[in-house]
């Protein structure tokens, strides 16, 4: 089948996100509490009496993070101690293509990646654990200027058609996770099409290839000024620089998590907008992989737990919804309301969910190659690669080039489904002790910086700083035309000579471009940390793992 | 010879370790001896995995010396899965068992084990206002599908508007699972064939004919799920607005009123069951492929698994009812008896079905 080969390649190999997090597996777990994660990918759960009778490795979305409470008394009440591993719904389904890899359940956004991925009939007792719409999460102030809410909060529906002719009149811009890399995303992207097609169901091929329905896609998706690769990380980069963003299209229990953060630092709400004419549901099923390691009894233990009226009642404290139906099983529970609130927009009445009916899998796996070769907002990716003699002797400098190739080669890239587009443009600027020139590749031949990647040769010192200040001047002079991203990968601790110089020419820039950084070898993290932090961006830990997935996951996020 | 101290004390401990062996093995086969234990494995369809999993189940089966697992996958799927070290196929149709057979599956010691009606879920809303444009009726509390007016206003692409439910999204739709890989969608989709083909079994040369209308009733639903376990499930968890109508076994509802109360109390009051006029059978068939296979089918045969599968997961038996009155399951709207069925097609028919549907989904 033509969906299972192109969806085969999806994103990051789950094996290597395993590896990549076995690391920090071994840390003590105090009884009854959440381990908060050394790595940002796992998490885990022991039962509060200490002791428990089996452990669950879950492959779990990114956004049940925010359902920790849930899981936490689930492992009470079972016994059975869960170790998170937190990826992309897509991930999920490339580890179950694989026979399920280290996996014992999982657990993504969307019954359709088991559907696809359970090609060897692994997958057992999946039950939805809740369900939740993809929304529009728009700034108060902005809902009210464009009409969409009142002064009470409330919001009215949306069509897609008028959210696409506020991004046409420069009134909205909007932050939305990759539709190739995030259940999220692809699902919200779904439902555009779907609703612009204006046919309203299921869309065809026949529609697909419709220019001007690939027009108004490309119109729409034009608002979008940050990409993610990850739902949960989407809503953080919100909460952390509020009045920045215009809009998220995330999650309404994500909206929810963002909401208490932010209305918690004294800052407006997101308002919660259902689009009228078409909307994308979360079903988050659990299931067990059985791939002969007898874990059965530990599963049907802990998935009968989480979904106790008592579990349950915490998923809609967190925002999501557990009835039947859509609806809210515990509509009067004061946690319950304090999350569906009507003045943040929300509307936990399950008619304002006017669901699309999603297209076919190879519709889904042809709508997704166009979103990443044509549709989607052309990428401006600058790649500030740390070429310092210490690169030599620890295996960074092939690190780097493999993970370049991974990511910007158009055939391996395509396996992840993050190649290269025509109007992408991807700049390569190589430094030591200052930056060397830069070589520049607009579209998809990225040969030139590939082949000048395997040319050079590890020497001399380390100034991150200097090379992230040329790499700032050599942003375009319209950034609205793209997503932009900086990302620097070093092995060392930096001079710090020129730093004070480059963060007042980073501050004074109109348009901030996040810094994404790769830490390897010995790379300082407070440093790279600094540079997240200022930027609003993320520090990807390259140093226990393949720096080829590493280069792959953060290529996701632009 | 003299031995000495340390050898002696050596002897000793080496006959203190016979007696314990010989101790060991006189008190083991004074045990009475356990049954011995075979597991069996096989495919699955999801619609039947309420019943494998039932402890009672479990209990008869151990009585049995079985210990039975399965694997979920759709009826048409399994037979073209590796079959590898798995003992049955428990398919859910006579026409999935045809498919088997033309794909060299050996079909010979199997045997029809339950039926049960492929049947509409909905809502009352929806219910009602299809009622109010005549697409189903009521009588005696019981909902029925007129499938001629049903493929009709789906072949003219009427909206839900123009069928009497305004708040519905989109075009009229009826969802069901992946006709090509599961049972539910596939007879579904011999029932929208034979309706096409004025009430008479699907043949071949109708199935060409009515190709296009075929392929546009089932586009209307893009996605469909591989078992019709996950698809019902969807439809309680989704709600009106994703999934207003969905194909389905009568057994799943039976099952969930019996075995999950709760979840039964929350959407007894909105959901519907409909019985398409005409319907046709969902023959769950168990196919062995080895002896172990054959121990599960003579266990699924007893009156005593025949009483359970009815009793706590609404399976009929192989001839048409229950052992019991359908009332005792407290469902609003069940049949007793149901009279009004269709032939499935011949099995070339149904390929040809099949074929339509998969170029169907490329378009």
């Amino acid at each position: 089948m033509a969906a299972k080969s192109l969806m085969k390649g999806f994103a990051v190999g789950a094996v290597l996100a395993a590896v990549m997090t076995l690391g920090s597996c071994f840390g003590t777990t105090p009884p009854g509490k959440a381990n908060p994660a050394p790595s940002p990918n796992l998490q885990t759960f022991t039962p509060a009496n200490g002791s428990s009778s089996a452990t669950l490795s879950i492959a779990s979305g990114s956004e049940n993070g925010e359902v920790s409470n849930a899981i936490q008394k689930a492992s009470d009440e079972s016994g059975v101690a869960i170790t998170m591993h937190y990826m992309g719904s897509l991930d999920i389904m490339n580890a179950l293509e694989q026979g399920g890899s280290s996996y014992d359940a999982v657990w993504p956004a969307s019954s359709m990646w088991i559907s696809m991925g359970d090609t060897k009939h692994i997958v057992k007792d999946a039950a939805s654990t809740s369900t939740t719409p993809i929304v529009f999460g728009v700034a108060q102030s902005k809902a009210m200027a464009l009409g969409w809410a009142k002064p009470d909060g409330s919001t009215r529906p949306v069509s897609t058609s008028e959210v696409m002719d506020a991004v046409k009149a420069k009134q909205l811009k909007f932050s939305m996770t990759s539709a190739t890399q995030s259940n999220s995303g692809a699902s919200a992207y779904l439902a555009f099409l779907t609703a612009l097609s204006g046919k309203q169901q299921a869309l065809s091929v026949a529609e697909l290839n419709d220019p001007a329905l690939q027009a108004s896609a490309k119109t729409l998706l034009s608002g979008v000024d940050r990409s993610s690769g990850s739902s949960d990380w989407l809503k953080d980069m919100v909460v952390s620089d509020p009045g920045r963003v215009d809009a998220m299209v995330n999650y309404e229990s994500l909206v929810i998590a963002a909401n208490r953060q932010l209305t918690g630092n004294g800052h407006d709400p997101l308002l919660a907008v259902y689009p009228s004419d078409g909307i994308a549901i979360s079903d988050s099923p659990l299931g067990y992989v059985d791939r002969g390691q007898k874990l059965d009894g530990a599963f049907a233990k802990f998935a009968k737990a989480l979904h106790s009226k008592e579990s349950q009642k915490l998923f809609e404290q967190a925002g999501r919804r557990t009835g039947l139906g859509g609806t809210l099983a515990n509509p009067n529970d004061a946690g319950v309301k304090s999350a569906f609130r009507a003045d943040w927009g929300i509307n936990a009445k399950p008619d304002a969910l006017k669901a699309i009916a999603m297209p076919s899998a190879d519709v889904i796996s042809k709508a997704l190659d166009l979103y990443q070769t044509a549709l989607r907002k052309p990428s401006y990716t600058i790649w500030v690669v740390d070429y310092s003699g210490s690169m030599g002797g620890n295996g960074g400098r092939d690190g780097v080039v493999k993970g370049l190739n991974a990511a910007l080669d158009p055939a391996q890239a395509k396996r992840s489904m993050i190649q290269p587009a025509p109007n992408d443009v991807n700049v390569f600027i190589p430094f030591d002790s200052s930056p060397q020139n830069d070589t520049v590749a607009k579209g998809t031949d990225t040969g030139a910086i590939l082949d000048r990647a395997n040319a050079l040769e590890a020497g001399g010192g380390t100034d991150i700083y200097s090379a992230l200040d040329k790499a700032i001047r050599e942003l375009p002079a319209d950034l609205s035309q793209y997503t932009t991203a900086i990302v620097a990968m070093t092995d060392g601790h930096s001079e710090t000579g020129s730093r004070d110089s480059f963060m007042s020419h980073y501050r004074a820039l109109k348009d901030k471009p996040p810094i994404f950084s790769i830490m390897f070898g010995d790379a300082d993290p407070s440093q790279l940390e600094d540079l997240a932090g200022t930027s609003n961006a993320k520090v990807f830990d390259g140093r226990n793992g393949n720096l080829a997935s590493v280069f792959r996951t953060v290529k996701g996020y632009n | 010879m003299r031995l000495s101290k340390s050898k002696l004390i050596g002897l000793a401990a080496l006959l203190v370790a016979f007696a314990l062996i010989a101790g060991t093995l006189v008190w083991r086969n004074s045990r009475p001896k356990p049954v011995e234990i075979t597991s069996v494995d096989g495919y699955l369809g999801g619609e039947k995995i309420g019943l494998f999993d039932d402890p009672q189940f479990n209990a008869l089966a151990a009585k049995d010396g079985l210990k039975v697992d399965y694997r979920k996958a759709g009826s048409l799927d399994m037979m073209t899965a590796d079959r590898k070290g798995l003992d049955y196929l428990f398919p859910s149709s006579r026409a999935a068992v045809d498919y088997g057979k033309a794909k060299g599956v050996d079909t010979s010691t199997s045997d029809i084990v339950f039926n049960s009606p492929i049947v509409m879920y909905t809502h009352k809303a929806v219910a009602d206002a299809l009622v109010g444009s005549g697409i189903m009726s009521r009588a005696n509390g019981v909902y029925t599908m007129d499938m001629s007016k049903a493929v009709a206003a789906m072949s003219a692409n009427k909206t839900w508007g123009d069928v009497g439910w305004p708040s519905g999204y989109g075009q009229f739709r009826i969802d069901s699972t992946d006709p090509i890989k599961s049972n539910s969608g596939n007879e579904y989709a011999a029932l929208v064939a034979a309706t096409l083909n004025g009430g008479q079994p699907a043949t071949v040369a109708s199935i060409q004919r009515d190709a296009p209308a075929l392929t546009s009733i089932f586009g209307k639903s893009g996605w469909m799920e591989t078992s019709s376990e996950d698809s019902f499930n969807q439809f309680l968890t989704l709600g009106v607005g994703s999934k207003p109508i969905m194909v389905g076994y009568e057994s799943q509802i039976l099952d969930l009123a019996a075995n999950n109360p709760d979840a039964w109390k929350q959407v007894k009051d909105d959901i519907v069951i409909a019985y398409p006029t005409p319907t046709v059978w969902s023959t769950h068939v168990l196919i062995p492929t080895n002896a172990k296979g054959q121990k599960l089918l003579a266990l699924l045969k007893k009156p005593e698994t025949q009483k359970l599968a009815w009793e706590r997961h609404g399976f009929r038996s192989a001839n048409f009812t229950g052992a019991s009155s359908i009332t005792r399951f407290g469902v609003p709207g069940t049949l007793d008896q149901i009279t009004a069925v269709a032939e499935l097609p011949r099995n070339d028919a149904m390929q040809s079905l099949i074929e339509v549907l998969t170029k169907g989904t490329q378009q």
